[in-house]
């Protein structure tokens, strides 16, 4: 068993050794081993040329990096968070994404860009948010979001190998949880999801954190006799669409499970994606479970409501799978 | 009076001869000077592009600078009453304030001083009350104390006036405190019940007053900064009389939008007074490894923002220099740049292993540069206080934190329907 911080730390010191170009950069990642210990011991085994600590300066070492890739190194650019980011998102979009396409394919940008991203613990709102939809909105911008250690690890490695920029979303409140690593999985492809669980009745498509909700709400759900089929999407862009759809095509019904709010967001790119290419195969209208739409709020109680619940993904699925209490 | 030439001769032999000094100066400044030119000043007296640096000497030297009349810095009168001089650039328009201590310690009166020492014991013993409430896990997520840095937002608080304006970033707990947020309140919203002053929707890092002008709490680093600066520009716009005072962090000074704020304030002269809030660390990381140029105060140069080191430990010396200041923006406004050089005595949050600096640092700075013990000492000096009166005083501040403590423990937790209110304000119908 090894924690899901470890695993993205093993996987970015594993790329490091084999490719000298691959760097490091970012707030508290050396000498304070990182502000959630992800680069624990890195700046032990690589120095301080590539595990390099900034001030906090998140649109110049951003833009710094990308200028580094576009001339032959490879950054990993870690953010303390994705909230601090969005100091930031002018180079991620308008420097990393559109580059190559602009250049007509002359300069393209190998970079990855990680951190925690989504909903961490009584933060409140400038610090609690789920960046997902938001990067994969992006054309010229690879995004992917690990469950387990097995995710965190190889999504990891295939980014730094990646010669796109590639928008790495971890999980605070994920990195202390420890999973076996797969011993049949040697590399995940960026754009590839991973049947979690098969099952016949339903599809409960989910990614990050939301995973641990399909999952709690499966073992629910198979007391009552309702059999889950669960998607790990792994990656948001691009989306194994087909993945999806075959899974559809056998349960006719669909919920997605997003910690992020669902106006416009990964959950209704998905129906949208369902209900255009394979409408006839639903057998019920298509569900999302989300965030609510407010800023998230600091108070335990109020916090916890805005969140997605597992009550709600089990009452839905009942719904849909038309399960009467009474039987 | 001695004339200017017997005092600068005195000046040269105090500082060592013109030996010792050419090599001072040499270090000190950008400019080529050899030793028969200052020799030639002993006949010939200090010229004035040469007074700033080699006032900056007498400073290193502990030798009071206001007694040499003869040698101000181009600009300042003696009757001002600090001395200033200036670190290595020659005719920089930024400088380090050093005031002289009897000064200081008569620049309040009695009253003035008592109300400092309180604000500041409130403040130290409600930091003291959330760690503990932090804890014993009452708190949620982040909290940043202030313990240590009192005498920043204290010193500001004396000379402020009503209409002036606040702003801070996650560390504002003592400003909420100062601009008169009931304690209670701020329990509440430490506590994230229903009476907090966020409702409980804000948390630690994100309190606001508005009815005193405090514009809160911001969680992102250096985020306040150009806020602040539109604060200052509505009150310019509208003839208000108001300074803005921003604080900002020494991490923080490395924001591209600090600097964006600080061409607009000085472009349009915008009555504003940035605080850099030295405290020698962000999070982890000192001032040596954030700041190729570490002299903070005089970040504003580029943009013609005098800038004024300042010790922030020291209430009276924030209160004296910061009151002259204040007193020129209010006749014709311009941005002012301070750095306040203070310190914290926890931990960046709750969390922080504290691994990048030694007890010993964090100890010695207590012992001999606590603001709060700074005040005490001259309160029972001057005979205005005994030992007595500062017991009951630290006593009565003890029991109001504890009591608002206490009774924000019973308050409720906000509705769950407090959810989905204020997302957006309702029309004015
Ligand atoms: C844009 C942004 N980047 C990073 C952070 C994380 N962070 C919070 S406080 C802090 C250190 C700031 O130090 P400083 O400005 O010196 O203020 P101090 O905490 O010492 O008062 C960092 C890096 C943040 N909140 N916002
Ligand atoms: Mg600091």
């Amino acid at each position: 068993m090894i924690s899901v911080r470890e695993s993205i730390r093993d996987a970015i010191a594993e790329e490091m050794r084999t490719d000298p170009n691959v760097f490091l950069i970012g707030e508290e990642v050396g000498e304070y081993q990182g502000a959630y210990k992800v680069s624990q011991g890195l700046l032990d085994e690589f120095g301080p040329k590539r595990i390099i600590d900034t001030p906090i300066t998140e649109a110049g070492f951003t833009g710094l990096a990308v200028g580094a890739a576009m001339n032959g190194l490879k950054p990993i650019v870690e953010f303390m968070t994705w909230n601090f980011a969005m100091q930031a998102i002018d180079h991620i979009i308008n420097s990393a994404a559109k580059t190559h396409y602009m250049s007509g394919g002359k300069i393209n940008v190998p970079i990855v860009f990680r951190g925690p991203n989504g909903i961490a613990s009584r933060v409140a709102a400038q610090h609690s948010q789920d960046f997902s939809s938001w990067y994969s909105h992006i054309p010229g911008l690879k995004v992917v979001a690990p469950y387990d250690s097995t995710d965190a690890k190889l999504l990891m490695k295939s980014a730094i190998q990646d010669p796109n920029p590639v928008v790495f979303l971890e999980h605070e409140l994920l990195y202390n949880d420890r999973f076996i690593l797969s011993k049949d999985e040697k590399k995940i492809e960026i754009g590839k999801a991973k049947i979690y669980q098969e099952g016949k009745d339903i599809s409960i498509v989910s990614f990050s954190r939301g995973l641990n909700l399909a999952i709690k709400a499966s073992e629910t759900l198979k007391d009552l006799n309702i059999s889950s089929e669960i998607i790990n999407l792994r990656s948001l862009k691009p989306l194994d669409k087909e993945s999806i759809k075959n899974s559809v095509k056998k349960t006719g019904r669909i919920i997605i499970v997003e910690e992020g709010w669902k106006e416009y967001g990964v959950g209704a790119e998905i129906i949208s994606i369902v209900t255009e290419e394979i409408f006839d195969f639903l057998d019920a209208e298509p569900i999302r479970i989300s965030g609510q739409d407010v800023p998230l709020p600091y108070a335990e109680n109020l916090e916890r409501n805005a969140m997605p619940l597992l009550n709600e993904v089990i009452q839905k699925a009942k719904e849909i799978c038309y399960y009467n209490d009474k039987n | 009076m001695s004339t200017s030439i017997e005092e600068h001769k005195e000046i040269i032999n105090l500082l060592g001869g013109g030996k010792k000094l050419t090599a001072r100066l040499k270090v000190l400044s950008n400019e080529n000077i050899n030793e028969k030119t200052v020799y030639s000043w002993v006949r010939q007296g200090i010229p004035d592009k040469w007074k700033v640096a080699v006032s900056r000497c007498l400073l290193e030297d502990n030798i009071n600078i206001t007694n040499y009349k003869n040698l101000l810095p181009p600009g300042l009168h003696i009757d001002n009453l600090f001395s200033a001089n200036n670190s290595i650039k020659i005719f920089s328009s930024s400088k380090v304030l050093k005031t002289d201590e009897t000064i200081l310690q008569n620049i309040m009166n009695k009253e003035q001083l008592l109300k400092l020492y309180e604000m500041m014991i409130n403040i130290r013993r409600f930091e003291e009350k959330v760690g503990q409430f932090y804890s014993m896990g009452l708190i949620g997520g982040f909290c940043h104390l202030y313990i240590g840095q009192e005498g920043v937002i204290s010193g500001i608080e004396m000379l402020a006036n009503p209409s002036d304006c606040f702003i801070t970033g996650y560390r504002c707990h003592a400003h909420m405190v100062t601009r008169g947020e009931p304690m209670l309140n701020i329990f509440s919203e430490l506590l994230g019940n229903s009476a907090g002053c966020s409702k409980g929707k804000g948390g630690s890092m994100h309190m606001f007053r508005e009815e005193n002008n405090f514009f809160g709490g911001h969680g992102i680093v250096g985020a306040q900064v150009p806020i602040g600066t539109g604060i200052a520009f509505a009150n310019k716009y509208k003839n208000k009389q108001s300074i803005t005072f921003t604080f900002f962090g020494d991490g923080a000074v490395n924001q591209g939008q600090v600097y964006e704020a600080f061409n607009m304030a000085a472009l349009w002269q915008l009555p504003i007074i940035y605080i850099i809030e030295n405290n020698q660390y962000g999070m982890g990381t000192s001032v040596e490894r954030a700041s190729a140029m570490n002299e903070l105060f005089r970040r504003g140069e580029s943009f013609g923002i005098k800038g004024y080191e300042v010790d922030g430990m020291d209430p009276l010396s924030i209160y004296g220099n910061l009151k002259q200041i204040c007193e020129k923006i209010r006749e014709k406004p311009e941005p002012i740049l301070i750095e306040a050089k203070t310190y914290r005595y926890r931990g960046h949050s709750m969390s922080d292993p504290g691994k990048y600096r030694t007890r010993e640092e964090v100890q010695e700075t207590r012992e001999n540069r606590d603001p709060i013990e700074r005040v005490r000492a001259l309160l029972i000096s001057k005979k205005y206080l005994t030992e007595e009166n500062i017991k009951d005083i630290d006593k009565k501040a003890k029991e109001n934190v504890a009591k608002a403590a206490e009774l924000a423990r019973e308050k409720e937790m906000p509705d769950n329907s407090e959810l989905y209110e204020d997302v957006y304000r309702d029309l004015d119908i």
